[in-house]
């Protein structure tokens, strides 16, 4: 079907279309132009190229049936396709409980608790301070040839 | 000079509650552990606290991560540079 590779939006010619807010540079080129000015016309080139302006594209007008036809034909030719083509195993997680509702109505962490291991972290650090460089001597020495 | 920290995780585990400590520095290296939690745990720890912290702007703010499972709670919180988890069982 040749419809079926052509694009919805068509892509707009950046020349008869420009870009929806910007003022399109003249192509005809002023006797004096800076390397900054070609620079920003570059830039401009490459914006609206990349650029499809949704609100200038001619909207495809298509009847209902003609619609509901190319809805129907793509449906089948899905379903043919994912007959042939290996389905993807889909990765089930692991079921932790047969009874979630139980296990999300049950009791919070005592809050106790988290002030307890706040209180402990705190404590770890403090000790882990302790734990540093003792230098005795000097790392850089001078050899001493006799 | 690592003796504070020792008696400190020993003074933890003497909670009847608690059967497993574990302290990481922030790469996830084991600074000392006792029990049920060890040396592999550590990448997993201080990554998941590290990520919590990520989840609020407030530096000061450090939130505490809780694994909870039918058999006990997992407690992580970061201070400083260091990352603590410790887990307790239902008492």
């Amino acid at each position: 079907d040749p419809d079926e590779r052509k694009p919805l939006i068509p892509h707009p010619n950046p020349v008869s279309k420009p870009p929806n807010g910007t003022d399109w540079i003249t192509t005809s080129v002023p006797s004096a132009r800076t390397d900054e000015q070609a620079l920003l016309t570059s830039i401009l080139t490459k914006t609206a190229q990349n650029i499809i302006d949704v609100s200038a594209a001619d909207s495809v007008m298509m009847e209902q049936h003609e619609y509901m036809d190319k809805a129907r034909q793509y449906s089948t030719k899905l379903a043919v396709l994912s007959n042939s083509l290996p389905q993807k195993k889909a990765l089930a997680l692991p079921s932790l409980t047969s009874q979630p509702h139980q296990v999300l109505a049950s009791d919070l962490v005592p809050y106790s608790d988290v002030q307890q291991v706040s209180k402990i972290a705190a404590y770890a650090y403090s000790a882990i301070s302790q734990i540093k460089v003792d230098a005795k001597e000097e790392l850089v020495v001078q050899f001493a040839i006799p | 000079m690592e003796s504070t920290l020792e008696q400190h995780l020993d003074d933890t585990m003497k909670n009847p509650a608690v059967v497993g400590v574990l302290c990481t520095d922030e790469q996830g290296h084991n600074l000392g552990c006792r029990g049920s939690l060890s040396d592999d745990h550590g990448g997993v720890v201080s990554v998941l606290a590290k990520q919590a912290g990520a989840l609020t702007k407030d530096p000061t703010d450090s939130p505490t991560v809780c694994l909870e499972s039918e058999s006990g709670n997992i407690l992580v919180r970061s201070h400083g540079t260091i990352t603590v988890a410790v887990h307790k069982i239902a008492s």
